[in-house]
């Protein structure tokens, strides 16, 4: 076999008329294609799935002369015939092989100048495959510097295509390629039917080997040593310092522990001031409907469901952007591939490959931009473990539960105005107690599903790792941008339906005003009466202040009474049994059911059945004594030592969010997959939970 | 170049063949090391495939990087991280 079957079909030019013309942009990893597609699209790109799969493209519109066309923007593949995931999923695309998704009219290739005989071997595939096609040479700006000379000339001839010389960072030569667009894709339709001839007979073929790829290559290196040439060792060389530091066994986790650690510092800290500007906004915002809406029933929908379940999901929106903002400009780097390099012979010992170590850490500001990044794992089976044990990570959403367990159990251990010190130290191991937890948890579950459920081994390493460059901010808040309202659709329409659910769940039915008396508890009628009799007595001496604070009181006992009587607390009631071996009583209950749906809504509805009202979880002084002094039937405090090790168990292993679970649904491609995480997560909350409680009583 | 079967202990052992036969694996070389792929035998299609879509090939100049249980190799201006795991099967003819 001395020849490779190398079909080349005639481009056939149809220029579909009514509708635009789909262009795909395709190239290796890190050859600046998103770079490029911003460039060209700016901010009217769409994110979407191709359907039918678990592919994400990006689509843009492009002027291009007097035409548009859609832009489609796929993931980066080495080779259009081979290759997994991801990236063959780019090549089902790019031959029209996905059902239901057309075949490109045409294709833009790009080419990294600096890396010519590499980056030509998908171009020679493109180029058989009879699409129309442009070569964008990008990263010129770069291959000037190093003094490299390309021949456009030759290489056009050899690829039959127009070579358009490109920055995508300086945007050099953009509007050369809008051009070519104009006139080779959307144009004349004889330009490319006289181009096509077989690739075998320009193949000096003289190595007799069968394999299809070294002929390629050959190829690929000729044609690249004629029009120009590679980057020099001498260039390389910088980049290999570098990277004798960066990928050090030892060095390279030191530099990434401390990129890590600025990371999550900026997370926390610099994210806490927009999350107080949406918190305060909202907030503001549900006031001024409340006062607007005459109070009852819709005024309720609206300032508790609707405003409070938007700025629920808005409140973590700085944390995500921040988080894509840094890790896209790490990416751009070149860093990502290093920290992935470095971290691979860790999470090797779990089963895991290096590149499940970045979702992973994203995990613990919020699981569903971590699950969304777990696409650039390729294994299959990898990508799922990963996805599955994500949400053990301690995310934002649990840091409320956290400081309320911390603060209450300090409250316990060292009552009075002293023991600030100790308080302090106790809620420090209890924060970092419950973070190993997550991850340990993580490690163990990926373990066992590694050898069970997904037998299998992680993928070996293959890992290309690109030359440092500066990182474009634009890119990166373009990346933001778009991740962004990727969030917010996807996150945002299911946590607000949710938001009116639990809602609903915990309004209906509605507890008539005259009934509080029946249901009530007879020290609460007592207190009823004694704050009506109060009002009554500062109403006639005119003092208004006590009177409404007095008011204010009796609402929250309504409130308390309130949310027992509706479905949820019905539940709370209901699921008592199910709970008691973990120390939860059905007040706690009513909590752990509203929060399977979001977690982060238990601590308000924990302040609403201690009879403070929603507004009393603002106050954690308040939050910590009044849920401190809830007693059991038998009169021993509720919230003991225990309870709250165990509850704070519960919390860091239970999947309770559902939008994560939508979010893992589709990018694992089907349900049972969040099916499966939901119930193992569940089951092992409640046995640790339960070990924790007994344990924890026995010694107490 | 096919053929080229031996082990470097074999090499070692018969001392005199020519540099044509010698072939190490590159899980084998030290940083610094240089050599031509003779071969990439074909253990673990899917990875093996990448690495050659990648341009390692044979036939091609490879510098190694970094060696131990992940290496870096430089070849065709491209750097690739590697398990040794996958490197034991690339051969390489070392030069000088």
């Amino acid at each position: 076999m001395t020849t490779i079957s190398l079909e080349v079909q005639q481009p056939q030019r149809k220029w579909p008329g009514r509708r635009p013309l789909r262009v795909a942009l395709i190239g290796n990893p890190n050859c600046g294609k998103t770079t490029l597609f911003n460039r060209l699209t700016g901010l009217r790109a769409k994110t979407s799935n191709f359907p039918g799969t678990t592919l994400e493209c990006r689509t843009g519109k492009v002027k291009a002369g007097e035409h548009e066309i859609d832009l489609v923007d796929l993931p980066g593949l080495y080779s259009a015939e081979f290759g997994q995931s991801e990236e063959l999923l780019a090549a089902d695309a790019l031959h029209g092989r996905i059902p239901g998704v057309d075949r490109p009219d045409a294709v833009i290739v790009i080419i990294d100048a600096t890396c010519l005989a590499r980056h030509l071997y998908l171009a020679s595939e493109v180029r058989e495959m009879g699409v129309p096609m442009i070569v964008a040479l990008n990263m010129m700006d770069e291959a000037r510097k190093h003094g490299l000379t390309i021949c456009l000339e030759t290489l056009g001839k050899e690829l039959d295509a127009t070579i358009v010389p490109v920055s995508g960072r300086t945007g050099e030569g953009i509007d050369q390629l809008r051009d070519a667009i104009a006139d080779d894709l959307a144009g004349d339709e004889t330009i490319h039917t006289q181009r096509a001839t077989a690739m075998t007979d320009r193949i000096a073929c003289t190595a007799c080997s069968s394999c299809p790829h070294t002929n390629r290559h050959t190829w690929a290196c000729g044609v690249g040593a004629a029009a120009g040439q590679d980057v020099s060792e001498e260039a390389e060389r910088r980049t290999e310092a570098v990277d004798r530091v960066l990928t050090h066994p030892i060095a390279g986790v030191g530099v990434f522990s401390v990129i890590m650690f600025a990371l999550f510092f900026l997370i926390f800290k610099a994210a806490t001031y927009p999350m107080d500007w949406i918190d305060a906004g909202f907030g503001a915002l549900g006031d001024w409907a409340g006062s607007v809406l005459p109070e009852g029933l819709i005024s309720s929908f609206i300032v508790d469901g609707l405003i409070g379940g938007v700025g629920g999901v808005l409140i973590f929106l700085p944390q995500i952007c921040i988080l894509f903002f840094v890790l896209t400009l790490l990416e751009d780097t070149g860093y990502l591939a290093r920290a992935a390099f470095v971290a691979d012979r860790i999470m090797n010992k779990v089963g895991l490959p290096g590149k499940a170590f970045i979702p992973m850490l994203s995990a613990h500001a919020c699981a569903i931009p971590a699950i969304l990044s777990t696409k650039v794992i390729e294994s299959r089976r990898d990508r799922l473990i990963t996805i599955l044990v994500i949400p053990l990570m301690t995310c934002s959403a649990r840091l409320p539960v956290y400081a309320m367990v911390a603060a209450m159990s300090g409250t316990i251990l060292y009552p009075g105005d002293g023991g600030a010190w100790e308080r302090g130290l106790l809620g420090g191991a209890l924060f970092f107690g419950a973070y190993m937890l997550g991850i340990t948890a993580a490690m163990f579950a990926s373990l066992v599903l590694g050898k069970t459920i997904l037998k299998g081994k992680p993928q070996e390493l293959v890992l290309e790792l690109p030359p440092y460059r500066w990182p474009s901010l634009r890119v990166a808040l373009l990346t933001v941008w778009d991740r962004g309202i990727v969030f917010l659709k996807q996150a945002g329409t299911v946590i607000l339906l949710l938001s009116v659910i639990i809602w609903a769940a915990m309004t209906f039915p509605q507890l008539p005003e005259e009934k509080l008396a029946d249901v009530a508890k007879p020290e609460s009628v007592a207190l009823l009466a004694q704050y009506e009799a109060e009002i009554q007595t500062a109403t006639a001496a005119g003092d208004t202040e006590t009177a409404d604070a007095a008011q204010v009181e009796i609402d929250h006992l309504y409130a308390r009474y309130a949310t027992e009587y509706s479905v949820g607390g019905r539940l709370g009631k209901l699921v008592e049994p199910v709970f008691a071996p973990l120390g939860f009583d059905w007040r706690i209950d009513i909590g752990v059911v509203a929060s399977f749906a979001a977690r982060e809504v238990v601590v308000s509805t924990l302040a609403i059945t201690a009879g403070i009202g929603e507004e009393g979880a603002e106050d954690e002084g308040l939050l910590a004594d009044t849920l401190g002094s809830m007693t059991r039937p038998d009169g021993s405090r509720l919230f003991d030592i225990p309870t709250l090790l165990s509850l704070l168990v519960f919390f860091v292993l239970a999947m309770q969010c559902l939008p994560t679970q939508a979010v893992a649904a589709r990018v694992s491609g089907s349900w049972k997959w969040a099916i499966l995480q939901f119930s193992y997560m569940t089951v092992m909350a409640y046995t640790a939970a339960f070990i924790t409680y007994q344990v924890a009583s026995a010694l107490v | 170049m096919s053929g080229s079967q031996t082990t470097p202990n074999q090499v070692n052992r018969l001392g005199g063949l020519g540099s044509q036969a010698r072939t190490v694996a590159l899980s084998e070389l030290s940083a610094g090391s240089r050599g031509v792929i003779a071969r990439i035998d074909e253990a673990d299609h899917a990875m093996l495939i990448r690495l050659k879509t990648m341009g390692m090939h044979e036939g091609r100049a490879i510098r190694v990087v970094r060696s131990g249980t992940r290496i870096i190799a430089s070849c065709g201006g491209t750097r690739i991280g590697l398990s040794a795991e996958v490197a034991k099967h690339v051969r390489v003819t070392p030069t000088a």
